[in-house]
């Protein structure tokens, strides 16, 4: 089994959150992970705070930071990027990190944060596994390409790749029966995991079953 | 490949907690027992959210998470 801690980035400068990353690498644990909001509207402020810093510049500086822990995001909201420029994002923290990165990704929940962001909420299950597929897709070839009804692109040199082949692990946050289901075609293959924020092993493991 | 990380509030606390408990909060030895439930279900990662208190919480969270959990859930 392998442990690792989410940061509350929302009450952490930088520098805390780099010392709380040495300080789990000093320790032994396997994984530092961070969460992702680009607006914290009421629902998310009610909750956390207002403090969020970009997930992947933050990884990308913890990794000059560490040396052997792995660096996930728990999770990017896949929405909220362009897939491409996801893809990038991850690859150069991928690269940075040696090969440790984790690509932790959900659907989002915040419809007022899709809202403002000017993203379609309810559509946000099939757009997040179209983004799945063409991130894959960018990653697997230094020309990719890719056509699905959200993002295509073709003819175009994509690099740097991940240092992790075929791709960084894949991890899809929420519960396999209300949040991955809809993703279930696109991890088919990618070596996916689902980490789920309230866990429940028994119903998460049948999910699972039903996605194979 | 599909595979099972959960994650949830790190809540270890001094004493057992006992019947009626929430899942991963309790005595070292209470979210140790969780840990080993789903690990035999298949889990390769356990993940943590850190108490939403102060740097030192958060420290001291680790710490137990790494010294005490980590060797009781082996």
């Amino acid at each position: 089994m392998k442990y690792g801690v989410v940061l509350p980035i929302w009450q952490l400068t930088v520098a805390e959150a780099e010392s709380l990353a040495l300080h789990a690498e000093e320790l032994g644990l396997d994984g530092v992970f961070v969460p992702d909001h680009i607006l914290a509207k009421p629902a998310t402020t009610q909750h956390y705070g207002g403090h969020w810093p970009d997930p992947f510049s933050l990884l990308a500086f913890l990794a000059g930071r560490t040396r052997r822990i792995s660096l996930g995001a728990s999770v990017i909201v896949l929405p909220y990027r362009n897939a491409l420029v996801a893809a990038k994002s991850a690859a150069t923290v991928d690269q940075a990190s040696g090969g440790r990165f984790i690509f932790g990704v959900g659907v989002g929940w915040d419809e007022a944060e899709f809202v403002d962001l000017r993203l379609p909420f309810k559509e946000r299950g099939r757009l997040s596994d179209d983004y799945i597929r063409a991130i894959k897709a960018a990653f697997a070839a230094d020309i990719p390409q890719y056509s699905g009804k959200y993002v295509s692109f073709a003819g175009a040199t994509f690099s740097p790749r991940p240092v992790q082949r075929p791709h960084p692990p894949i991890w899809v946050g929420g519960s396999p029966r209300q949040r991955v289901r809809p993703l279930g075609a696109a991890l088919r293959g990618a070596g996916g995991c689902v980490a789920s924020a309230r866990p429940r092993p028994r119903r998460d493991r049948e999910g699972l079953r039903d996605l194979a | 490949m599909l595979g099972l990380a959960p994650r949830n509030l790190l809540d270890l606390t001094d004493t057992a907690k006992g019947a009626g408990r929430a899942a991963f909060q309790g005595s070292v030895a209470e979210v140790a027992a969780d840990v080993k439930r789903v690990k035999g279900m298949g889990a390769e990662w356990m993940t943590f959210d850190l108490p939403r208190a102060g740097i030192p919480e958060m420290t001291r969270a680790m710490e137990r998470l790494a010294r005490e959990l980590k060797p009781a859930a082996a």
